[in-house]
């Protein structure tokens, strides 16, 4: 019987990089930045840390494969390090290891740690780059935003909405993330370029840089 | 190119009327598939009891007699060479001429830079569903499915290695479910315009749309397979063939 992690673990602390356009910095001086805030966060040492998680998507672009970078950028002792992926959720991804580390009493403080820094590809946006070798053959070039805007497509075919009407909506469901909230007002997303038919907004794609800690 | 013809049906004795029309005005040279395409074409018309020449020449030269018999009228019905002409999609514009056919050293933006290979033993393994676009159908539950996998599609079913080939495009035309004009990603021809198809009998597939125009781009628009380039591998020269989802239009032929 599945018993799962309610009371077991505590977040020690937390740190944030400053978010930005942040050319003057490697991934890993941003991974640096939201640890040395997390452990002085938790009031902990490094030595204390049992096992570590790092989360990236776009490796490539950045620190390369591996949970190496991590343990190479923070000076790690020799302790397991893991690194995962699961696209926008790697973060996420990382955070549960490191909890689930510390409720199976694996770890007594486990690292959870999240970094990406897309913008060295030279444009705005996730990179472009190939998917694996039968979608490559298959599939659509397609964009981020492009495939979300299908889902607009499907949505006013089935609902009988106006293009003009959903160019709202959509708009004031976007504002609803801290980092779109500054963007995202009614007047400023009708005046935007369309990246993507029927989408009528330019969604704020993860293309600044940040790394965030948490030590739990 | 278009005399040769007629200089060796001289030569042969043949009457010039006989030589077919090399379809160098509305469709081109097509290089070594022109006499097979050519075969094609006059078969459209071919009546039982004609008598047909193939002739090809290269490094050596081929030369086929055929003769038409009454099973030409069980010929499936298909668009054909007259049909695929009669639909096409001229482009008038010079710019976009040079453009396609790498006559002009062009800008195409860091966003041209991936390098999706050219993974032959991949595109060997894969050619049913690449080439062809076989799907898959369910000997269990019928349920059919794009690409043909190993474990049915179907919540209910899952059963495993039950798939049997099955040509989607075969079996009535699909029509557009969503759809996206893409401006961000990279398309030697932008907008990338794309979405998810579901046939008639079942079936949905995301897919690349061609030959889009007016108000083609709209849920419930009917669409038909068309063979086309995917995309070119400039580093090592390779074209990349797959099917794309174009506006049905009647054919005029």
């Amino acid at each position: 019987m599945a018993k799962g992690i309610k009371d077991k673990v505590v977040i020690l602390g937390m740190g944030c990089s400053k978010f930005g356009e942040r050319w003057d910095k490697e991934a890993d001086n941003l991974m640096v930045e939201a640890y040395t805030e997390a452990i002085a966060d938790a009031g902990i040492d490094t030595k204390q840390i049992d096992a570590a998680w790092l989360a990236t998507a776009i490796e490539e672009q950045h620190v390369g494969k591996s949970a190496t970078p991590l343990a190479v950028a923070l000076r790690l002792p020799f302790i397991p390090v893991t690194r995962v992926e699961n696209y926008c959720a790697s973060g996420t991804e990382a955070f549960r290891g490191a909890v689930y580390a510390v409720a199976s009493g694996a770890a007594d403080i486990a690292l959870a740690l999240g970094v990406e820094k897309l913008k060295d590809t030279g444009y705005g946006g996730l990179p472009q780059r190939g998917r694996g070798r039968l979608n490559d053959m298959v599939n659509p070039n397609a964009s981020a935003p492009g495939s979300f805007a299908q889902l607009a497509a499907a949505y006013r075919a089935k609902h009988k909405v106006d293009a003009k009407d959903l160019k709202r909506r959509h708009g004031a469901h976007l504002g609803q993330e801290p980092r779109q909230r500054r963007h995202a007002t009614p007047r400023r997303t009708c005046a935007t370029r369309s990246p993507s038919t029927p989408c009528s907004t330019r969604r704020r794609w993860p293309s600044r840089w940040a790394s965030t800690t948490a030590a739990a | 190119m278009a005399r040769v013809a007629s200089s060796v049906a001289k030569a042969a004795g043949i009457d010039d009327k006989a030589i077919c029309d090399p379809l160098h005005a509305n469709c081109g040279d097509t290089g070594a598939a022109h006499a097979l395409l050519l075969l094609a074409a006059t078969l459209e018309k071919a009546k039982p009891g004609d008598k047909i020449l193939v002739v090809g020449f290269g490094q050596g030269a081929d030369a086929l007699l055929f003769e038409v018999t009454p099973e030409i009228a069980k010929r499936p019905k298909s668009l054909g060479v007259a049909g695929h002409l009669a639909r096409r999609k001229e482009e008038t514009s010079y710019g976009r001429y040079l453009a396609f056919n790498d006559l002009i050293e062009l800008e195409r933006g860091m966003r041209s830079e991936t390098d999706k290979g050219t993974p032959l033993s991949a595109m060997w393994r894969n050619r049913e569903t690449v080439t062809s676009f076989t799907g898959g159908k369910c000997s269990k539950c019928g349920t059919l499915q794009f690409p043909k996998t190993d474990i049915c599609v179907n919540p209910n079913c899952n059963a495993i290695g039950t798939q049997e080939p099955h040509w989607l495009r075969r079996h009535g035309r699909p029509q557009i479910k969503s759809y996206t004009a893409d401006r961000l990603t990279y398309s030697p021809d932008p907008p990338s315009c794309y979405g998810m198809i579901e046939f008639e009998e079942g079936g949905r597939v995301m897919i690349d749309f061609t030959d889009i125009d007016g108000d083609a781009l709209k849920v419930g628009q009917p669409m038909q397979m068309m063979f086309r380039i995917k995309d070119i591998d400039t580093a090592r020269g390779f074209r990349r063939y797959y099917w794309k989802a174009a506006p049905a239009r009647r054919a005029k032929a």
